[in-house]
């Protein structure tokens, strides 16, 4: 492969992990909490500026034509964990909103104004994050191992693969936990979950923080790669596009996520650049919108469950050896309701 | 103080786009229940109607009402076609704003498929200066506030004297309830969307013949604040819409003025955040409070 | 009626209700309410439709502010206390409608309510000495006797959503008990239960208080409540209209009015 072609490919699969990574955290928060998130990318959006600015050194350097806050230079891997910390606690703060308790879309709505107030804020606002045109020439970490931009582009690959991996598997270790099972239980129904000792705000705001932090991480890996940064990296149909890469790869499940994440993000639109470009330059970016909504809608009405679906969770069966008909147990009767078994008989 | 009469004039050539958007916007959510997420496209696609009929030499205010029937056209097949058979289905709140959002994109999108990213205007004249008590507006602003008051008259006279409008009331308090009193639902149902379309048409269109340029976002960058607008009035009501709108678009030009010119959006934004947290359902709460809103 | 009028007995009841009152939208749903429900009994709460009955037990269980009274459990206060933490301290509802978690499996609906898990903090779910697996599998263990108890051990893996009513109304019961009550309030249980299994049902119910569970229970079918409870309250448009054993309530003018005019 040519070094053009490995460096599309490289890139193509960073971006597949980062998407993967992030639909992880939304799939926690809707899928499996039932919580809607429309801000969800605000964000991966604070774990990269997190991250960039922990990076790219004071702002003064560089003949200080970017302005923001901070500017550390903190080596690997400290970056990454300040950006998941900060992204959850920020979570943990949106959160408080569902509270409130507003009806689902409406409270969509209110998440997706904030986004909106995010968005303006930080393009308005020069000193925070040098506003509309964002941050640049953000340092990629550990580049002192190779001095090959293939290898390199290879190795993060690898890192991003690492740290995905991560992901999947403690989420799936959540989900899988009898906590996973109580956040199921809020989403199905929330006044029977309170009515059998579940703090359900407690548990809202825990999936707020994790999946906040999930998505912080997501940020940190692709900025730190991209090396740049600005608002349009983070507009709310973004938020859109993950949703429906829930939708159509799985709502709830473990592997859903990750199948969403390759076809809607990936192969919808960013595998369209591989296609030659034809009419304006507009045309080919706007059919690959048309085509993600096209996608859901048909979704939403034959899939709405997506293509790998939450799967019922089952446990193993009695062994022989443990006979169902119950021992006498204190306060609980021997007797079944056929009146068999029981002491005595 | 000459420059807060002057920002307020701009604030209320603003609050009459809003308030046709708004009340068009907030209809729907009555009749059907509804946040129909695809209203800033559907203004957008009524403002490119207009400007093909334009382009092709009729003049604009032909080409506005050729515009607005092609939205209210469009409003009613969308809910015929794509809404009402999701909502048959029992399908989530939250879904169906999915829906209307896939629906949203893949209009904006077509039409940026069509025409681009570029910059469009209408072939029409602005008009002469005019000034009033310190305010300033251009013939053509003042041609949009009056068919502002028009409309929202008009669609006040409607919904409380006629009986078509009682019936829309009747309907988004209480659906299963004015079925039962003999309503048709069905025709209630299709008159509003026709009406509201109409509505989020003509919106769309003096939108551009107000800020003289039209591209595939133009509906999207009005429509957050007519949500805002619509949601601060209380949701469901036409009354509220319209006082929300005032607010808004005075507040909005008076922050844009003397704050900061992309402060606009913003203020609007915090305002209806700070209402949706402290008071969820709105200045006028009725229709909002009967759908539950906010618990 | 005299504010006290709890059965004379060491100690405070289990239950101890004072003067709740509550309204929605200027209509009183319940008012100056006030009745006791002793450990180790069942009592009783019948009336009309609208009577008031599920409201009372929606207020006892935190689900519902009332707008004036107290609630004491086992002699604390815990008017103030939100739903879940007065679950946590054994008080367990059983729902009219639509208590279930649809899309968990009969099994899982038992495993949620059961307190305690381990498995519930993140600490555990992430330590290294996985101690919560081994709670889960006694849980299921005791989830699978209850299922059985009550004759659904063979929808165990069904999802709640594909059970017929009766089986639900099972369903909600084993799940309660599952949860180590020490009081339960359950509205109408009994609800699209076959007349045989809500006899067992009835008698398993008396066992149960015979273990030192408190049962306030909400009901239609009187021939049952006269079975298995002890004390019986009856309500009308909010308040409490008659109370003691259902034999002389029959007697009572009042009673009988209020369930000829509804």
């Amino acid at each position: 492969m040519s070094g053009a072609w490995q460096f599309y490919v490289a890139t193509l699969v960073i971006y597949g992990f980062v998407y993967i990574i992030a639909a992880s955290g939304l799939n926690l928060q809707f899928g499996v909490t039932g919580v809607y998130n429309f801000a969800f990318i605000i964000f991966q959006a604070a774990g990269a500026y997190c991250t960039a600015v922990l990076t790219l050194g004071p702002s003064s350097a560089n003949g200080g034509f970017q302005h923001y806050i901070l500017g550390l230079h903190l080596p690997f891997p400290l970056p990454l964990l300040v950006s998941a910390l900060v992204a959850g606690v920020l979570g943990v703060g949106l959160g408080a909103l569902t509270v409130r308790r507003l009806r689902a879309d409406y409270l969509a709505i209110v998440m997706l104004v904030i986004s909106l107030i995010a968005t303006g804020v930080v393009t308005d606002y020069q000193g925070l994050f040098n506003g509309a045109a964002g941050l640049a020439l953000i340092p990629q970490p550990f580049v002192s191992v190779t001095t090959s931009l293939v290898v390199y582009d290879w190795l993060y690959a690898a890192y991003a693969g690492v740290v995905c991996l991560l992901v999947l598997v403690a989420v799936r270790v959540l989900i899988e936990s009898p906590l996973g099972r109580s956040l199921r239980a809020v989403r199905e129904n929330e006044n029977a979950a309170a009515a059998l000792g579940k703090n359900v705000t407690a548990l809202r705001l825990l999936v707020f923080g994790v999946g906040g932090a999930i998505a912080g991480i997501s940020g940190s890996v692709l900025v730190a790669f991209a090396q740049a940064w600005s608002p349009s990296s983070w507009l709310y149909a973004e938020t859109f596009v993950l949703f429906t890469a829930l939708i159509v790869g799985g709502v709830g499940s473990n592997l859903g996520p990750v199948i969403g994440a390759v076809i809607v993000p990936v192969v919808l639109a960013e595998g369209s650049r591989y296609l030659p470009q034809f009419g304006p330059p507009t045309l080919v970016p706007s059919l690959e919108w048309i085509t993600i909504g096209v996608v859901l809608l048909v979704f939403l009405w034959f899939w709405p469950r997506g293509i790998l679906p939450e799967r019922k969770h089952t446990f193993l069966p009695a062994s022989p050896a443990r006979p169902l008909t119950p021992q006498p147990t204190r306060g609980l009767v021997g007797k079944n309701l056929d009146g068999e078994g029981g002491p005595g008989r | 103080m000459q420059s807060l009469a002057l920002y307020v004039g701009f604030g209320l050539v603003t609050a009459s786009i809003l308030c046709i958007g708004a009340v068009g916007f907030t209809l729907q959510f009555g009749i059907s229940n509804l946040f129909n997420l695809a209203f800033g496209a559907t203004m957008t696609a009524a403002a490119f109607v207009a400007y093909i009929g334009n382009a092709h030499g009729l003049n604009i205010w032909v080409s506005l009402v050729l515009g607005t029937l092609a939205a209210s056209l469009l409003s009613f097949l969308l809910n015929r076609g794509i809404y009402l058979p999701f909502r048959r289905r029992a399908t989530s709140r939250f879904t169906m704003i999915m829906v209307t959002l896939g629906v949203g994109i893949i209009l904006q999108f077509g039409i940026e498929a069509i025409w681009g990213g570029d910059d469009f205007s209408y072939n029409m004249s602005t008009g002469s200066s005019v000034h009033i008590a310190g305010m300033l507006f251009t013939t053509t602003q003042l041609t949009v506030i009056g068919i502002a008051v028009v409309a929202t008259t008009a669609v006040h006279v409607l919904l409380r004297y006629t009986r078509l409008g009682k019936a829309m009331r009747a309907v988004a308090v209480n659906e299963r309830l004015a079925r039962n009193c003999g309503i048709s639902v069905k025709a209630v149902v299709d008159s509003t969307w026709l009406l509201s379309g109409a509505l989020c048409g003509l919106a769309g269109i003096v939108l551009v013949m107000d800020v003289q340029v039209l591209n595939a976002g133009s509906g999207d960058d009005l429509f957050v604040l007519i949500i805002a607008a619509a949601v601060l009035g209380g949701i469901g009501s036409a009354s509220g819409a319209i006082a929300g709108a005032v607010v808004i678009g005075v507040v909005a030009e008076v922050a844009a003025g003397f704050i900061n010119p992309e402060f606009k959006d913003i203020s609007a934004f915090i305002i209806l955040a700070a209402m949706l947290l402290l008071r969820p359902t709105g200045l006028f709460s009725s229709v909002a409070t009967a759908k539950e809103v906010a618990r | 009626m005299s504010a006290d009028r709890s059965p004379a007995g060491p100690g405070a009841p289990l239950l101890a209700v004072r003067g709740i009152s509550c309204s929605f939208g200027g209509v009183h749903a319940v008012a100056d309410v006030s009745f006791s429900a002793p450990a180790g009994q069942i009592t009783g709460l019948i009336g009309p439709n609208g009577a008031g009955k599920s409201t009372t037990l929606g207020i006892v269980a935190g689900a519902i502010r009332p707008t004036a009274g107290t609630i004491d459990f086992a002699g604390r206060d815990i008017t103030a206390l939100p739903s879940y933490r007065r679950a946590r301290l054994g008080i367990i509802r059983t729902f009219q409608m639509r208590g279930e978690f649809d899309r968990l499996t009969v099994l899982e609906n038992l495993l949620v309510a059961a307190p305690g898990q381990r498995g519930e903090k993140i600490s555990n779910i992430y330590s290294v000495r996985r101690t919560w697996r081994q709670q889960q599998r006694e849980l299921v263990g005791q989830a699978r006797e209850l299922l059985d108890r009550f004759g659904i051990l063979d929808h165990e893996n069904a999802y709640a959503a594909e059970l017929s009513g009766g089986q639900r109304r099972l369903m909600e019961l084993a799940r309660a008990l599952m949860a180590k009550p020490r009081l339960l309030l359950l509205d109408e249980p009994m609800a699209g239960v076959s007349p045989a299994m809500r006899d067992r049902l009835g008698e398993h119910l008396r066992e149960v208080a015979d273990g030192g569970v408190g049962i306030v229970l909400v009901e239609h079918q009187l021939p049952f409540v006269e079975d298995v409870s002890g004390h019986v309250l009856v309500l009308a448009q909010g308040r409490v209209i008659g109370e003691g054993k259902m034999s002389s309530l029959r007697e009572q003018a009042a009673v009988l009015d209020a369930y000829l005019t509804g």
